[in-house]
């Protein structure tokens, strides 16, 4: 992985050379996930450059999720990022314990409001129409990972109103009404939250977020769901299968 | 369950894009000035900035200082699951797509290359390096290393003009079968952010994948970094 599309050369920049030696050290398990890496002091004097640029090759690769770095205590190499594909369509607490790991959510909102001209459109309901509303940040094993919006029209699941989603996914809510979600049209772009909401992710407003806006489908090609999800870039890998076999 | 209502900025952000919607405005095109849309959604100054901002974010409009705000152009969509060309993609929505070649060589594979191509130390790979452009705007930089085994002598051909599918499947008969690709976010060089016509630092799409023909041979291994203002992904989710 390299944020820069050119190779690597004695040309380069320094601190994307230092980037690329740390890289390929932990891809080659020369730097164990866990375990931390030279001093920036260390660093510094092996390769013969400053200080700053140490720290300029290291910033990218924290940024990116490779390395951790813990106040007064060093960079930390994590493992690999989990790898989540783009193409099941499953519930976050599904998607996340299929991976051995613990999801958690926090609800930060649940509501009944109209759908507006905005939602009623969406949904082919009246804006008048009441529909649900549920803002919740989501944890894989207690670390923030999502801020999702969820939005239902009140007729799909009118007893959601009185289900504690603290104990039940949305998911096997549908299961147990027999709301049938046949398939979910799915995009992906780049976005920022503002302060109030981006520390709900313990990231700041600068930190780009993947934004996932579904649009879920019954068989009759209803809208059921429509959700946007804003997801932290460091915490997974997204996959997904080509074929040119239809 | 609490009955709280919307929150007045997202009441407002809504309004905005409804607004949009119902006066049929089109790319580019100018939204009132601020005056005049607190007016028209009876809203305050600072929750319609709140909500200008949010729009901003989520690409559906762009603001030029001094001049106003402006309805976004929609952005290209790539459907992820499927191999169709971006070329393609792009003149069914009447855009124009197309490249410039800013770096093209034959080397001899590396130890990380040789372990994504699964080639041996040394082998002959031709890299690629385009630049893809979008009605004339840098829209994504791509890095290809292609198993030059496979096609002997395909430096020769202008990639800037010629589809690097149609040649390998035309003129080598090596025929694409499946691959796989990996998304990520990372941040642009100083050199990329020049070519991208973006500021230094800009995050963006980071895409690597793998093609691969119908007997598992790796055909292309190639490194993407996309403008996410200008391109966005899609894909159908199913059980």
């Amino acid at each position: 992985m390299n944020s820069t599309l050119s190779n690597i050369d004695y040309q380069s920049p320094m601190y994307l050379q230092l980037r690329e030696i740390i890289r390929t050290k932990i891809e080659d398990g020369d730097f164990p996930p866990g375990t931390a890496i030279p001093t920036e002091h260390e660093l510094a004097k092996t390769y013969g450059i400053n200080r700053l640029t140490v720290r300029n090759g290291i910033a990218a690769l924290v940024n990116e999720g490779l390395l951790k770095r813990i106040q007064g205590k060093g960079v930390y190499v994590l493992g690999e990022k989990r790898e989540q594909d783009l193409e099941t369509l499953e519930g976050f607490s599904q998607m996340v314990r299929k991976k051995n790991a613990n999801p958690s959510s926090q609800i930060l909102a649940k509501s009944l409001r109209p759908a507006g001209h905005k939602y009623g459109k969406i949904f082919t309901i009246d804006p008048a129409d009441q529909i649900f509303y549920i803002k919740r940040v989501n944890y894989i094993d207690r670390e923030p990972y999502s801020l999702e919006e969820i939005y239902i029209p009140h007729a799909v699941v009118p007893e959601l109103e009185d289900i504690d989603l603290s104990v039940f996914s949305v998911y096997e809510i549908y299961d147990f009404y027999n709301i049938d979600i046949a398939y979910s049209r799915q995009t992906l772009d780049l976005t920022q939250l503002d302060q109030s909401d981006a520390r709900f992710l313990d990231v700041d407003s600068s930190t780009p977020l993947l934004l996932f806006t579904n649009t879920s489908y019954n068989a009759a090609e209803a809208v059921m769901e429509y959700s946007r999800s804003c997801t932290r870039p460091d915490k997974a890998n997204y996959k997904v299968n080509f074929s040119t076999k239809g | 369950m609490d009955n709280n209502h919307l929150k007045p900025r997202e009441e407002v952000v809504e309004k905005i894009e409804y607004f949009i919607d119902q006066n049929q405005l089109r790319p580019h095109d100018k939204l009132p000035s601020e005056r005049q849309l607190c007016e028209e959604l009876g809203t305050s100054r600072t929750t319609l900035r709140g909500a200008i901002k949010r729009l901003i974010m989520d690409g559906i409009i762009y603001s030029k200082r001094g001049a106003g705000t402006f309805v976004a152009p929609q952005k290209l969509v790539r459907n992820l699951q499927d191999m169709e060309s971006l070329a393609k993609s792009a003149l069914a929505v009447n855009k124009v797509l197309s490249t410039e070649v800013l770096y093209t060589d034959i080397i001899e594979c590396n130890k990380e290359l040789s372990k994504r191509m699964k080639l041996t130390l040394g082998s002959k790979i031709y890299c690629l390096q385009r630049l893809r452009m979008i009605d004339g705007i840098p829209a994504m930089m791509e890095l290809a290393y292609i198993d030059y085994s496979l096609f002997k002598g395909i430096e020769q051909y202008d990639f800037s003009q010629e589809s690097l599918y149609r040649i390998m499947e035309e003129v080598y008969h090596v025929k694409i079968d499946h691959g796989s690709e990996s998304l990520s976010v990372t941040y642009v060089s100083e050199q990329e952010a020049e070519r991208l016509d973006v500021e230094n630092g800009t995050p963006v799409f980071y895409i690597t994948g793998h093609v691969f023909t119908e007997d598992e041979k790796t055909i292309e291994f190639y490194k993407s970094i996309v403008r996410a203002d200008q391109i966005r992904f899609s894909s159908v989710l199913k059980h």
